[in-house]
């Protein structure tokens, strides 16, 4: 019996921290139980009241990953290319928009960093060049005599603030829509995680992420250069077709490519024509040939309306491809209040927006210079609306209109006031559970936990007699420990976490097989059962640590490799190796102890 | 109760079976894996899945027949778990909320009197997918080596080290053949994704941890027993630890047989995945790793005679 107090000692001592992180997650159970038998009104009131303590209650429990409670997980790309460009400014030319093309290509097939990988492409191409011609910068120092290699740390310093910048701009628009316990996190060097848990309106959320608010006042172009444009383009198609060798020209409409997708005739004059919403990636591509570009002025640039203007009869949405000049007038950057309001006329939902003083100044010079010609307003690539210019505007206030709900215009003033994001953003991954499922899945982890121990615990029982109930016992105490750890770790309990459990109950036997069997070995050579015991559990011991210490191996693996779910499971397997450990081994040698202290024998292993 | 007691049986002397009917079935899990291909569910090869809740059971020859137009492509159509609960993968590239918007219509215009709900969604982007492939595939490679590596360290002998590797190789092969061969017969999903790389890191640990421990007892056994010859002392070892080998596979075998059947329709493939894996994992750990160990020494001993 020597040396088992300091073993009965650490038994209490990882029992007391078990039970001090696992109470706040009890308490809070037992609370959710109580509010659950209040009616209605009072539940209201009782978390009013309590609201800071339920608060701390819930960050301190253990909490569920989304696939146990609901929710939704984004991962959000930030468009480097787009980024290296903007940087540039003015000075990104064909030169440029090409070695970031070929860095992101190689980027692709290397598994490199694309800023390296533009910088070799252009050292390469341009062995005497310097990429300080395309980026400056007097906070960083970068001048026309930066080395590329500083241009290349500066660019990635750049991203990195990028990336930053994008959190927190992300952070603050998912604490406006009002997520509760949102997780945003950056995963590499341009990635950022989401996690929000409970989200119903997945639509809302996915807009309000990636929506960049690249608010533009551009003005609309001239009417003859987009009749001309019009004219030209669809020449060019008519002489361009599919099958270009068919004479009969009353079919063109029919054999014209962009005449299939797109209706020229517009319902004013500043359109290009108008398509079917699901066309309209066609039309772009047939735009965006080089040799029709070519067709279009320089300074024009066309855009589709952000809303449909009308639809057809079958109910398909119709939008405008409207053009407008390629220069920006004002920038989003100058609006300083924001709010959502409705129009008294039509009483749609629409967005009033305040400028700074400098932006107020050159809205007014803009205004002032445009009576009577309509000025589009631009977000994120989509015209919202061009309405014609009345009279200078001099407080420097407008609005957007053509929103769809006022749901769309509260996110939009949440966005324009939470800041444009500098680059924009892609999501690449979305993964939502719903409610429904996230309890079905919590029920089945649940049952199959209590089969599987229940199936184990006879098992052992029926094969082991007492030793066997040993086990069962330190497997029970086994699973308090593993909730311990996760709560101690403020781990996230998932639904491959809960299998992580299960195979722990099947496993965490396995070093009371491994030393019962080699009790029972040592007792066939004659030994007296306290002799075999001790032998039992010594000899056992290696093969127990090797077995175990590669199974934690995996676990490290899978932890560093795996994302969201996976992650859980590795985090229980870790957890359930360690606490199966101190289980298997000093619990049962206490209680085996205990139970042959007198030479009586009371424990058999069957 | 006890089984295997003191248990004799002749492992060595049909390690050379072991070694065909091995070769046979991972010479088929290679040929299936190669006329088929490997069956990746979108986390590697992007795409969008969608898990639909109907409130009453539906068909889905008639959920696919009406999504085939919408969707420009035929998705793939499938119950997940109840009648109620259908899964739909499609690899249109449009906007996330216009398909599903998309899908959601033609439910409702299929089924007037039925409600309809999303109940999950995955939409994994191509590129991502890539990356999350590669990282899968360098995790296995890594948990190899760094098996391949303790080993040695441990038992300071390569040859155990390529005999548990050969065997985990082994394991990750047939598992992966089985759900290749099998992935549109059997009624659940049997693509490949990160929960199938999840359950074949576990088997590869859990059956490293089966040849971990009859390695331990084949040290032990040869610094006991000097002048027992190799074949019989492994053959000793393996008989010493098959009780425990099979009761440790038995309860682990129930467990995630129990997950298998009441963890729902999410773990199904990964429970399945680890059923495999537990009952290749304890065969290849007796019959491949050991014996595969002992030729491996031999070879050498015969070349440094």
């Amino acid at each position: 019996m020597k040396g088992n107090g300091t073993k009965i000692g650490f038994i209490v001592a990882f029992l007391a921290i078990t039970i001090y992180y696992l109470w706040p997650t009890v308490s809070r159970m037992l609370e959710q139980h109580y509010i659950d038998t209040l009616p209605k009104t009072e539940q209201v009131q009782y978390r009013d009241k309590n609201a800071q303590r339920l608060k701390t209650l819930r960050e301190e429990s253990l909490s569920l990953g989304l696939d146990l409670q609901g929710g939704m997980h984004v991962t959000l790309q930030v468009e480097t290319p787009q980024l290296l460009k903007e940087l540039a400014g003015q000075s990104a030319d064909s030169v440029l928009t090409n070695v970031i093309e070929i860095g992101q290509e190689r980027a692709k097939t290397n598994g490199t960093d694309m800023i390296d990988e533009l910088v070799d492409a252009f050292e390469k191409q341009y062995p005497n060049g310097r990429l300080s011609r395309y980026y400056r910068s007097d906070a960083d120092n970068i001048t026309r005599r930066s080395s590329n290699d500083d241009i290349r740390k500066y660019l990635k310093k750049q991203r990195d603030n990028a990336v930053d910048r994008a959190k927190e701009i992300i952070r603050t628009r998912v604490d406006r829509y009002g997520v509760t316990e949102p997780a945003i996190l950056k995963q590499g060097n341009n990635r950022i995680v989401v996690e929000l848990p409970g989200v119903a309106d997945k639509q809302r959320i996915r807009h309000l992420l990636k929506g960049t608010a690249r608010l533009e006042f551009r003005l609309v172009a001239q009417e003859d250069e987009i009749s001309t444009a019009k004219q030209r383009i669809v020449n060019y198609y008519n002489n361009h077709n599919a099958s270009s060798d068919t004479t009969d020209t009353t079919q063109s409409s029919q054999q014209n490519p962009l005449l299939q997708v797109l209706n020229p005739r517009g319902r004013n004059p500043y359109t290009l024509g108008y398509a079917a919403g699901r066309d309209t990636s066609k039309v772009n591509e047939l735009l965006h040939k080089p040799a029709v570009r070519k067709l279009i002025p320089r300074n024009v640039v066309f855009m589709w309306g952000a809303t449909p203007f009308t639809h057809t009869q079958n109910g398909q949405d119709l939008f405008e491809l409207i053009g407008v000049r390629n220069e920006v007038e004002l920038k989003g950057d100058v609006i300083s209040e924001a709010s959502v309001n409705f129009d008294k006329s039509t009483n749609q939902p629409r967005v009033s927006m305040d400028m700074n003083a400098e932006g107020a100044r050159k809205w007014s010079r803009i205004t002032g210079a445009n009576i009577g010609k309509p000025i589009a307003i631009v977000l994120d690539g989509y015209v919202y609306s061009y309405p014609n210019v009345q009279t200078k505007i001099s407080n420097g206030r407008s609005s957007i209109t053509g929103l769809d709900n006022v749901n769309e215009a509260k996110d939009l003033v949440n966005i324009l006031l939470s800041g444009a994001l500098p680059a924009p953003l892609k999501i690449v991954e979305e993964r939502t559970v719903g409610a429904t499922l996230g309890e079905a899945s919590i029920k089945a982890g649940f049952y199959s936990t209590l089969i599987g121990l229940i199936i184990v615990a006879i098992f052992m029982i029926v094969y082991y007699h007492s030793g066997g109930a040993i086990a069962d016992l330190a497997l029970i105490l086994n699973m308090v420990f593993i909730l311990g750890i996760l709560a101690a770790f403020r781990a996230t309990l998932t639904l491959p976490g809960i299998a992580g459990i299960v195979l722990t109950i099947g496993m965490a036997v396995d070093a009371n097989v491994l030393i019962f069997d080699r009790i029972r070995e040592e007792a066939r050579t004659g030994k007296t059962l306290r002799a075999s015991i001790e032998g039992g559990y010594s000899n056992a011991m290696s093969a127990i640590m090797d077995a175990n210490i590669t199974t934690f191996f995996i676990g490290v693996i899978l932890y560093s490799f795996g994302v969201g779910p996976i992650k859980g499971f590795a985090v229980t397997l870790m957890a359930g190796i360690v606490s199966s450990l101190f289980s298997a081994i000093v619990i049962t040698r206490v209680v085996v102890d205990y139970l042959t202290r007198d030479r009586s024998s009371k424990v058999s292993f069957g | 109760m006890r089984w295997f007691e003191t248990p004799n049986f002749d492992f060595i002397s049909i390690h050379k079976i072991a070694y065909v009917f091995s070769g046979l079935l991972i010479a088929a899990s290679i040929i299936g894996i190669l006329t088929k291909g490997l069956q990746y569910g979108i986390d590697f090869k992007g795409g969008k899945e969608f898990v639909l809740e109907f409130s009453k059971p539906v068909e889905v020859t008639q959920i696919r027949n009406q999504l085939a137009g919408p969707l420009e492509s035929a998705p793939v159509v499938k119950k997940f778990g109840s009648p109620q609960d259908i899964l739909i993968r499609t690899d249109n590239p449009g906007e996330i909320s216009a398909v599903q918007q998309t899908i959601v219509d033609s439910m409702k215009k299929l089924y007037p009197n039925i409600s309809v709900d999303v109940e999950k969604t995955d939409i994994v982007g191509p590129r991502f997918a890539e990356d999350l492939k590669d990282a899968s595939f360098n995790a296995i490679i890594f948990a190899l080596i760094a098996i391949f590596l303790y080993i040695l360290v441990r038992f300071k002998d390569w040859a155990f080290s390529a005999g548990a590797v050969a065997a985990l190789f082994h394991d990750v092969m047939i598992v992966l053949g089985i759900f290749t061969i099998f992935s549109n017969i059997l009624p659940f999903n049997l693509q490949i994704d990160e929960a199938i790389v999840a359950a074949f890191l576990t088997i590869v640990g859990y059956s490293i941890n089966d040849t971990v421990v009859v390695f331990d007892r084949i040290r032990e056994n040869s610094l006991l027993y000097k002048t027992m010859d190799e074949e019989e002392m492994i053959n000793k070892s393996l008989n010493d630890t098959l009780s425990r080998t099979v009761i440790t596979s038995l309860t682990t075998l129930f467990t995630v047989t129990v997950l298998f059947i009441f963890g729902g329709e999410v773990l199904k493939g990964f429970s399945f995945a680890l059923m495999l894996g537990i009952i290749v994992g304890t065969y290849s750990s007796i019959f491949i790793a050991s014996p595969l160990a002992m030729d491996l020494r031999g070879s050498r001993q015969k070349q440094n005679a």
